[in-house]
């Protein structure tokens, strides 16, 4: 009798210490994630809260009264010439610097990881671009690119061709900055894929070869492009989300004009030089709902062809 | 049918670095051959010399008869498999089997995304390659993983898959390298049989990479034993173990190691161990060493004979059927040595730690080596099982 009470005692302080333990386990979980999520909440989530809420308002910047407007503000995005022109642009010039530099970056990576003495050579040259300041080098290609002093106007000259204004010709403006964008990202997205590459194991291209899968275009097909699926995964997805958020080369370079406005820009102006701060809202609200649609489904349609080893 | 491999004169270096230097080997049709050495000399570059993944500096290498050095990998019609296994990762089991067909029975624009689709013969073809895995898979009883990815699988399946995509086209000559390395060791003891057994169903040439001498010594024909780039010896396993043509290669084949001790012998070519002169004559040479496997040592109990050695056990490992015995010479020397005794030996003697012995050799079965590790020919004076006199 008295056994089977201590035992009962024994179960019963033992399970008193085993929900003790998940209660600590529990309370020291919360205090590792407090942090994080306190940063989530004030960089991420009360500002996106006060978007929203901005974004059905007439509110002006210094304003002293404003009134709801509810879905106004979209509605008006929706017939304003600019934000439709500057939606048109973003999307030209990601359809450039998104296939333009994961392409680009990985036929140089594959280029550059077969070199084997001017490798790190190779690789600080592409990756120098990366370091700059893009609002300085913004200036630089100003002046590379100006009609009548820079050195690109004067070899066309020099061939016989005719003067081309690049930052101010309406059709050339934005293929203009995507190249500068290009010039800008392929270094970065070089060395990314630079690390997928040496992350397929080298074995696998002597089974290759054994197997008869030895040409370039099988090693390729074979082994290096599924090696690099995750690699290509997270480059795409970044380099949309950087493509999308095009902003400070349109503000040294154009500044809008000629028609070359982008979404940011446009937002920029509405925002902090129009003050119009309830509809530069709702314009940031249509921005982050494509960069998300346009991640979202890039993950799902991607994610489902690649294998992570 | 297996072909040969003849080896001629091959050398390699890497930099600076000498890994190969004037390797001649002749691998008979249908033989198992075995490279064996330590890490780091050359065994696996030469083995990828005869793949053709790697170009020798110097030499020529001939398969079936046929000079091979112009011929990339893929046309010399050898298989191999890899210590890592070299498995494709985002491939199903069926598609890394099925890979050396596809690449040789369909053409580039048939293996093609999207293109592939347009060519009449591809599905006959790939029906035809896909009952050819199956078979090999149920075979060697993989048939169940085909549609699981390497990741998938443990590291004996891996091994299996990794052999079915060897096998799958019908090589003449297999390249191993390591295979077994990656597996614990009971499945190594398992695959090394399952190996041996597959060498004498397929009839196929194997030259198999190890730095484990057991693995070699069990499975092979004939044994190379490589160091510095050089062969030591080339030989059957029993002549590598009784009859050593160096002491490196005496110390490197058999586990215990063997005894080595110093030796003199004078003028006349009578061998002296510690001063005692041995039943031995050298016909020629300078001897610097003897040495003994650990059954050559026999122990009797201490004081009974007054000319073996006194030793006294340092450490006892039992084997089962079979005792491990570490001994200490007692003065002047204090080598050590190590014994191998059957369980029968071990029951008519006390071998407890510490416990004094008398240790003689069975001369027969030694071996003699010179200052720079070379065989010298012997011959025992008196009977076979010779003691030492005094």
């Amino acid at each position: 009798m008295n056994a089977v009470a201590a035992t009962s005692t024994a179960d019963r302080t033992a399970a008193a210490n085993a929900a003790g333990r998940r209660g600590a386990e529990a309370l020291s979980g919360t205090a590792f994630a407090l942090p994080a999520l306190l940063l989530l909440l004030v960089i991420y989530l009360v500002p996106l809260g006060m978007l929203v809420v901005l974004s059905a308002t007439n509110y002006e910047l210094g304003a002293l009264d404003w009134k709801w407007l509810g879905l106004a503000n979209f509605q008006k995005a929706l017939g304003d010439p600019v934000f439709r022109r500057s939606l048109v642009n973003t999307f030209l010039y990601v359809s450039i610097v998104l296939p333009g530099s994961v392409l680009l970056s990985l036929l140089i990576a594959i280029l550059v990881h077969a070199r084997i003495r001017t490798r790190s050579f190779y690789e600080v040259v592409y990756f120098l671009p990366v370091t700059s300041t893009l609002i300085a080098m913004a200036t630089v290609w100003q002046f590379i690119l100006h009609p009548r002093l820079g050195p690109v106007n004067a070899a066309f000259k020099a061939l016989g061709l005719p003067e081309i204004a690049f930052l101010s010709e309406p059709a050339l403006i934005i293929p203009t900055i995507a190249g500068i964008g290009l010039w800008q990202l392929i270094g970065f997205n070089m060395i990314l894929f630079l690390a997928g590459l040496s992350a397929i194991p080298r074995d696998l291209y002597d089974a290759a070869e054994i197997d008869g899968a030895g040409g370039a275009i099988d090693r390729f097909m074979k082994i290096t492009w599924p090696g690099l699926g995750p690699t290509t995964m997270f480059v795409t997805v970044t380099t949309a989300i950087t493509a999308f958020k095009v902003f400070d080369t349109v503000a040294a370079l154009t500044r809008g004009a000629n028609g070359s406005e982008v979404l940011l820009y446009a937002i920029y102006l509405e925002g902090f030089q129009y003050f119009n701060v309830g509809y530069a809202a709702a314009l940031t609200l249509i921005f982050l709902a494509f960069i998300l649609i346009f991640s979202i489904a890039q993950a799902f349609l991607i994610d489902r062809r690649v294998h992570y080893a | 049918m297996g072909s040969g491999v003849v080896l001629q004169g091959i050398g390699k270096a890497f930099g600076a670095t000498r890994v190969l230097s004037d390797v001649s080997l002749d691998v008979m049709p249908g033989e198992f051959l075995s490279l064996v050495g330590p890490s780091g000399c050359g065994k696996s570059t030469l083995l990828r010399i005869i793949a053709g993944l790697e170009t020798p500096d110097r030499g020529t290498v001939a398969i079936a008869g046929r000079h091979v050095d112009h011929l990339p990998g893929r046309e010399r019609n050898v298989a191999m498999v890899f210590q890592s296994y070299a498995l494709y990762p985002h491939m199903t089991v069926a598609d890394n089997i099925a890979m050396p067909l596809t690449m040789r029975r369909l053409n580039l624009a048939e293996r093609f995304p999207l293109i592939r689709y347009l060519s009449p013969r591809r599905l006959r073809i790939m029906r035809e390659i896909r009952a050819e895995v199956t078979a090999l898979a149920s075979q060697l009883e993989i048939a169940p993983l085909l549609a699981r990815k390497p990741a998938q699988l443990s590291g004996g399946q891996r091994q299996r898959v990794a052999l079915a995509r060897a096998m799958v086209r019908h090589p003449s000559v297999f390249l191993m390298d390591e295979p077994l390395s990656n597996l614990d060791a009971r499945l190594r003891v398992q695959m090394r049989g399952e190996l041996a057994e597959l060498h004498r169903r397929l009839g196929a040439t194997f030259i198999y990479v190890t730095h484990d001498q057991v693995e070699a010594m069990t499975m092979s024909s004939r044994v190379a034993l490589m160091e510095g780039g050089r062969i030591l010896q080339l030989g059957a396993p029993a002549d590598l173990y009784e009859r050593p043509a160096s002491l490196k290669v005496a110390q490197f084949i058999g586990s215990p190691a063997i005894n080595v001790l110093p030796v003199s012998a004078d003028g006349s070519g009578k061998v002296s161990l510690f001063g005692r002169r041995l039943p031995l004559t050298i016909a020629g040479g300078t001897p610097a060493t003897i040495a003994i496997r650990p059954e050559g040592l026999r122990l009797s109990a201490s004081g009974g004979d007054a000319a073996a050695l006194g030793a006294r056990v340092h450490r006892v490992e039992h084997h089962g059927a079979e005792r491990i015995v570490q001994l200490r010479l007692a003065e002047p020397s204090l080598d050590a040595l190590v014994c191998r005794l059957s369980e029968n030996e071990a029951a008519h003697l006390v071998v407890g730690e510490g416990a004094a012995l008398s240790v003689t050799f069975d001369l027969a079965r030694a071996h003699v080596f010179d200052a720079e590790g070379r065989r010298l020919s012997t011959a025992v004076a008196v009977g076979s099982t010779a003691r030492l006199r005094a």
